[in-house]
Formats: C-alpha cells, structure tokens, sequence
C-alpha cells in the first residue's frame, strides 16, 4: 500500500551537451511534503520542470523514468501531459508578479481553467471557483473574481496561484520557490497555508527553496541538490541536526539564524 | 559549481560576430553593399566613370562593348552615369545619415535624461512639430527659402529624419537612466553630462548603428523621389535624375536609363535593408543566438 | 571646595536625520495630473555615530529603500533634515556637497545591475578616483588595485567585464567601488540578498572588518532579520514609512515592544524546533502607501488594537535605559 504518488528514477537533463540534472532519483507519498534544497544552479528547478515536461528550448531530457500513479510521463502524449498539467498535477512558481494574465480578470482565468480540467459548465466552475479562493482565506471572494492581477498584492496573487493550482483537486502540488519573493510576515501565512491544504486534501508536495529554513517548518522529508546530484536526502530533523554531507553542514552552517533569547542559534 | 548559470554567461561572449557569422542574407548583403561602396570611392578618386558627362556619343544608341548600356537622349554613357549616381547616392546617405543619428542621439539623449523637466518636453514638442511636417513640402520651401546655401536637400533631410533616432533614443535612455549603474555613478558624484557620454549613450549604440543603415536607405530614397519631382539640389548625376529624364524617353521606347537607374537603386536598397536587419538580430542584446 | 565638573563636548553623530519626509507625486487622470502622494518616508528621526551600523528592516513598501537613497541625496528631501557631522546636507553649497559627498557612499542589492556593463572592473573602479581628481594619474592605478586587495579579488579582474563575475565577486567590486572615496558612512542597501547562503558570510565578513579597520559606519537595508541581527549594533523597524521601534539590536530581538516587531519576528521560520516561537500569523497584506490608514499605520492588522489606535499616530516613547534607549511608537506604550 506503500505505492508512492511519485516516483522520479535516475532523471538526467542535458543543456548544449552538459550534463545539468545527473541521475536524480526519489519519490513522494500522497500527504507528504519533501523539500528540494540546493543553491542557485544546482538544477532543482529545471528538475521541476521536467516532472511537467515543460524544459525551456534547449534543454533535453536524456534519461529517467517519471511514473505518477503508475504511469510514466516520459512517453506520455503531449495531449496526455496537457490534460495533467493544472489538473492532477499543478505547479506555483516564485514570481506572482508575473503569473497571471493582466488583462483578464482573477474570475476569468480560475474559471477558465477550472472548466478545462474538470469539464464544468460556466456556473459550476464559478461556484467552484468561489469556493476555492474560499478555501485560501481570501475574504471576499466573489468580489476577488472580478478583480485583475495589478490590483493585488504579491501575498494576494500567490494566494489566487495556489486556489488556481488546487481547485483542479491535483494530486501533486510543485512548489518552486513559492514565498522567496515574498515579504516574510506573507511568507509565514503562505506556507502556513500550504502546509494546512496538504493535510487537509492530502496532496503531495513537492516544495523547491535555497532556504533550510523553510524546509525546516514545512517538509517531512528534505533532499540536498548540488550541481545537477542530489546528494543527501533525509527526514528533515535528521538532516538538521547530523548532516552527512560537507556541502549540507556548510549549507547549514551558512544559514544565519535569528535569536531569540540570549545565547541560542547564531551561526554553527 | 555553477553548471547552468555557467552556460548562460558563456553565450552572449558568442556575442555579435558569432550571430552575424551564421547570418547567410546578412553576409551576401554585407558584401554587396561594399561592393557598391568601392563603386562610389572609385568614382570620387576618379578611377571610373569619369566620362559620365560627355555628350559625344549619338544619341540612343545600343548596348554596345564602348557604351555597356547604351546612351542617352544627348549621347551620354548610361553606364557611366549610372556609375557616378552612386557616389552621389553614398554621399548623400552618408553625410545624412551620419548626422541626422548624432543629433538624433544627442537631443534624446538629453530628453531622455532630462525627463519629465521642461528640457525633455521642449525637445518632444520640437519632434513633434518637425514630424507633421509633410516632408516633400518641407524640402521645397526650404529648397526655395535658401537657394544659394549648398547642399539645401541634405538639411532638409537632416532636419526631418533626426526625430526617428531622437524618439528611439530617448525611450532607451529613460530606460537605462533608471538602472542601478547610472544611480551609482551618481552616488559617486559623476555629473550628468558625463553620465550621458560615458554610461548612457555607449549603451544605446546597437540603436544607432541600425537607425543608422535605415536612415541612408531612407535618404537615398527621399533623394530619388525629389529628384524625380525636379526639387532635387545637387550637382552632378543621380539615379532620380536618371529615372526622370527617362519618362520622356520610354514613350519612344527607350528603355536603357530607367533600367539601369532603378536597377542599380534596387539593388543597394535591397541589400541595405536586408543588412540593417541583420545587424538589428546581431546586436539585440536580448535575443541568445 | 568640590572639584569642578568638566562636561566633556559631546561629538556630534556622524548622521543625524530628524524627522524626514519623502513624497512622490502620482499621476493621474487625463493630463497626468498630480492625483495624489506616495508618503514613502513620512516623518523619520535616528542617529548613526562614527563605526557603528544601524540596520533598518521593514517589508515592501516600508520606505526603507527610500529612506537609503534620500540619505545618500539620489532622492531630494521633501521636508526634514539630513545632518552630517553637524552639516545641514541642504543648506550645503554645490561645491560644498561635492567634497562632502565622497563621505556618504552607497552599496546596491543588485551588483550586475549597478555595474556598467560596457565597463571594465579598471574602469568602474577608476571612476570616482578620476572624478574627483584623487591623486596624480600614474598612482590611480596603484590605488586600484589596492582596492582590489582590500575587497581580496585577483587583479586579473581588472581586464574583465561585469558579466564575467560571479555574484560574489561583482557585489565585492560594488563594495570596492563604494570605499573608493574614503567614506564615513555607507548606505547597504541589501548587499547580500541576491547572493547565494555560502556567499553571504564572507561578504558580511568583509563589511566588518571594513568597519573594525576603517571606522565607516553603515546604514544596513535588510528584509532579512538573521542577517541584520548577525552585523548591526542598533536595529530601527520600518512600517509605511514611518520608524514603529528602534533600540539595541539585543534588546529588540529578545524583548521586542512593537507588536509588528513582535508578528515580524515571530514569522521569520527557524531551522530548530526546538526555538520556534508561537506564530502570530497576521491578517491581511502588507498594505501599499499610496493610501495608509489614519492613526497608527499598523492597526488594520495589529492583535493589540485598541480605539485610539485609528485615531492617532503614537508618540515615540523611549522604554529603555539611558545608556540603551528603546524607542517605541505604540499606544500601549504611551
């Protein structure tokens, strides 16, 4: 019964013939968070990328297996993977500035997507929509759908994000660097947020950040991604307090820590 | 170990030859515009063409192996003539060109910097009325207003076809002037006008060299045009000349002048422009080969 | 007969800002008319003394970037004062600022985009050296390299384009740049949030010894509090321009007064378990300053409002001690 959600075996994704994602492997549960860490370059978001098949022109893939649910994306038909992408498996990427359509309203565009992936008529996909912004603790949400994207706040539009990826009721939620550009009170609240919605919808999360600390209050489990490898992969405790890798005890030891009474944290 | 972020800063030093290198169209036109450059300084150092006035032949004759495309109306060398017509093509474009973009840059520079003063709205209120100007109007009051100041066309010309450049210039330095490295030099005390010289303008050149090539195929048209009309004001031969003096001539089917004076202006505008597009993709900063 | 009491001139501080204002015009409406104002600095007061560094956190929209650039006079002040070493900033002849403004310099968050691509290293570097004639040509390039040396980049740098650097590097010829001129006081304007974990805490390294060896002082711009609370000796918290706290950095960090310090703090996410406080999870979004609520800026979304909170804006009140001022503009304090 332990059949993960899913499972990536021995990805590998080429860029002008090198090598930038070498064999990455692991897998994720239904009602599971894990964390991919790694600095800048190290190939966790074009790994992401490619669970959705979505490799910007000139990167390949050129080895792996990506089986959701028994089947495996890498053969799929691209009809296939357009069914899955915003459905049963959604992603929010860091910039909510840029994401949404500024010429459409907030309504227009979780209706429409909504009425793509679950074959709702324009009334049920209203009420549905409604109902998900609902659900992210926006407060007036019927007035939110006839809004548009410039009027809202950083924290507002990456909540709308998030309604837009889980009102398709996915079952794999990507998270690349989903509160890096946000302000930290609004990160506390979004992550506090995904965190609530995955237990509640039993989703698995796949959540992509530079900062342990995240990862620290958020994922069960945490993997380590350094130059294109993931090189430790752990529970997240464990990882924390005995790293095994060199590379994640810098990584942690380069993590300034607020402290809070005297004595406490500070750097190792 | 920065695989990605390595490949990506690697690229742009691929840079502008690389781009151009694999530019097939580009480099055809290249070489034939500089084909038709070596025409224009042979002919202004004297080594061809220099017979391109001389009336001794019979009038109308055949292509023949004296005279390769014929003659005239009055007996002169087609040939020749259509030689000359582009020394005086390329002088023109050049002096125009070359003017009109430094003024061009300089005033919107200078807008663009200035922007939201009274300085900036003085020059866009100035290319604004320069712009409604219908330009072959202008040409002929200014043609007639200043009738013994020599090259009378090219500053017509000048006047009018600076605005392009200025507005092109002035939105790219309202752009760049918001970057952090002008607010540095700034901080660091440079004053605006070296801001403008060294950091500012440097970084609108792919700009210039582009309006640059448009501008000498726009006025070797414009040079066409009045010519043809009868305000053109310039000494020697051009190919509007030419195309005007044959519209008596085809009506007695004499085809010789025509043929080789829009034939030749095709050509040079043809692979100008095609040229002026190849530079644009080689230069744009944006696009990654 | 008692010995007299010799009161020792205090020295004026290096920086002392009273109450500055910065507003932006919005335009609007057909002709582009002013339709209203951004107030991104709406009336802020602190002091910085010689070597030592004050940070200044706050979220978007907080003024904080603002407030660097006015200081550093990138911005016109609309109202208030800048005072430098006693000097009125705007009461400075234009001669007078272009010695004075080698003693206030600025480093940007974004190296690649403060340096000049079509520059090379020599050249950036070079600049402020030749502009305002500091030594004879020859030595210029001596003194650049010995920048070079203090920031520890190779001189082979000297030769290469901006884009030719890591981030860490381009944000180290930034900080080479900016002690160029031998400045008093240096504004940071979130030097270390574009560079990667392991880069941090040697650019931070450098700003320190930079301020052991050299006494600059520095305005240090963060939204990020571990690193503020890692380098700065006092800490003032910014919220829709206006400075809601301001104390020794231990003190705010262990006992902050300001419910917005508090909910600030308590957002920020631990690695350790163990020391993760209770998360006072606020309502709402960082409001924009285009058009803040009357009273206290905050009490749309402070847990402790009370009625007057909408009412007035709190006087700053300092709950410290005389040697530790802890400055506070919160009703529940006046």
């Amino acid at each position: 019964m332990d059949v993960p959600l899913l499972s990536v075996r021995d990805l590998s994704i080429e860029i002008a013939g090198t090598r930038v994602v070498d064999g990455v492997s692991f897998t994720l549960a239904a009602g599971e968070t894990l964390g991919l860490v790694g600095e800048s370059g190290s190939g966790k978001t074009l790994t992401s990328l490619a669970l959705l098949r979505l490799l910007p022109p000139g990167a390949r893939m050129t080895g792996g297996q990506i089986i959701l649910e028994g089947e495996d994306l890498v053969v799929a038909r691209e009809a296939r993977m357009r069914a899955l992408r915003g459905g049963a498996m959604a992603m929010i990427f860091q910039e909510p500035m840029t994401a949404l359509n500024p010429v459409r309203t907030i309504g227009a565009q979780l209706e429409h997507v909504i009425a793509r992936h679950r074959h709702f008529r324009r009334v049920q996909a209203r009420s549905a929509a409604i109902e998900a912004l609902g659900r992210v603790g926006i407060a007036a949400p019927k007035r939110m759908l006839r809004e548009y994207p410039h009027r809202l706040s950083g924290g507002m539009r990456q909540r709308v994000l998030i309604a837009m990826a889980l009102a398709c009721e996915p079952r794999v939620l990507i998270a690349d660097e989903p509160t890096t550009a946000l302000d930290v009170t609004t990160q506390a609240q979004v992550l506090d947020l995904i965190v609530r919605l995955q237990s509640e919808l039993r989703i698995g999360v796949l959540l992509i950040t530079h900062d342990l600390a995240v990862v620290a209050e958020t994922c069960v489990r945490t993997a380590v991604m350094r130059a294109g490898r993931i090189i430790e992969e752990a529970p997240t405790a464990q990882l924390i307090a005995s790293p095994y890798e060199p590379y994640t005890q810098s990584l942690l030891a380069n993590t300034l820590r607020v402290r809070r009474a005297a004595g406490e944290g500070g750097t190792t | 170990m920065d695989a990605v972020a390595d490949i990506i800063v690697t690229a742009p030093r691929r840079g502008v030859l690389g781009k151009l290198s694999r530019d097939r169209a580009g480099q055809i036109a290249a070489l034939v515009v500089l084909v038709y450059a070596i025409i224009a300084l042979g002919v202004s150092l004297g080594w061809w063409a220099d017979g391109w006035r001389a009336t001794d032949a019979p009038q109308w004759e055949a292509p023949s192996s004296a005279h390769l495309l014929g003659t005239n109306r009055i007996g002169q060398d087609i040939w020749a003539r259509a030689l000359y017509s582009t020394k005086t093509a390329f002088s023109i474009g050049l002096s125009v060109a070359l003017v009109a973009t430094l003024l061009g840059a300089l005033l919107g520079g200078i807008a663009g910097l200035a922007h939201g003063s009274w300085m900036d709205e003085l020059i866009v209120w100035l290319m604004g009325v320069l712009d409604s100007i219908p330009f072959y109007l202008f040409v002929a009051g200014l043609a007639f207003a200043l009738q013994n100041v020599p090259y009378v066309m090219q500053i017509a010309m000048i006047v009018v076809f600076w605005t392009t450049t200025g507005r092109l210039v002035r939105a790219e330095v309202i752009k760049l002037a918001s970057l952090d490295f002008v607010a540095a030099a700034r901080v660091i005390g440079v004053p605006e006008r070296r801001i403008l010289s060294r950091h500012i303008l440097p970084n609108t050149t792919h700009l210039l060299l582009v309006q640059a090539t448009i501008t000498f195929v726009a006025a070797i048209k414009a040079e066409v045009i009045l010519s043809f009309l009868g305000l053109g004001t310039h000494e020697g031969v051009s190919w509007g000349s030419m195309i005007a003096e044959s519209t008596a001539e085809i009506a007695a089917g004499h085809f010789g002048n025509f043929i080789a004076a829009s034939g030749l202006m095709f050509g040079l505008v043809l692979a100008f422009n095609v040229l002026a597009d190849a530079l644009q993709d080689a230069l744009d900063p944006r696009l990654v080969a | 007969m008692s010995a007299a009491v010799t009161v020792e001139p205090v020295a004026p501080p290096l920086l002392r800002v009273a109450n500055l204002h910065k507003h932006f015009p919005v335009h609007g409406g057909l002709l582009g008319w002013t339709t209203g104002w951004v107030n991104a600095v709406a009336g802020v007061t602190f002091r910085i003394d010689q070597g030592r560094t004050l940070g200044l956190v706050g979220e978007s929209g907080c003024g904080k970037s603002t407030l660097g650039r006015t200081i550093v006079r990138l911005y016109e002040p609309t109202a208030g004062d800048i005072i430098l070493e006693g000097e009125r900033m705007t009461e400075m002849s234009r001669r007078r600022w272009r010695k004075r403004r080698r003693d206030v310099q600025m480093i940007f968050q974004d190296a690649h985009a403060s340096l000049d691509p079509r520059f090379t290293i020599e050249r950036t570097l070079r600049e402020p050296l030749d502009v305002h004639g500091l030594g004879a040509r020859a030595e210029r390039a001596d003194r650049v390299r010995t920048l070079l040396d203090v920031v520890a980049l190779p001189a082979d740098l000297l030769e290469r384009y901006p884009h030719e650097l890591s981030g860490g590097q381009r944000q180290r010829v930034g900080i080479a740049r900016a002690i160029a001129l031998e400045p008093k006081l240096i504004v940071a304007d979130e030097p270390v949030s574009s560079l990667d974990v392991s880069v941090r805490a040697q650019v931070l390294d450098l700003l320190s010894s930079l301020q052991r060896e050299r006494g600059i002082a520095f305005l240090f711009i963060s939204h990020d509090l571990a690193v503020v609370q890692h380098v700065c000796h006092d800490v003032a918290v910014m919220y829709l321009g206006k400075i809601v706290e301001q104390a020794p950095v231990d003190a705010l960090y262990a006992a902050p007064r300001h419910p917005y310090t508090q909910a600030l703090l308590s957002a920020v996410p631990t690695i350790d378990a163990v020391s993760r406080p209770q998360r006072t999870l606020l309502r709402g979004d960082v409001p924009s300053p285009i058009a803040p609520p009357p009273g206290c800026p905050f009490h749309p979304r402070c847990p402790q409002a009370m009625p007057i909170c909408s009412r007035v804006f709190p006087q700053e009140k300092d709950v410290g001690t005389p040697d530790a001022p802890h400055r506070v503009a919160c009703h529940l304090y006046t």
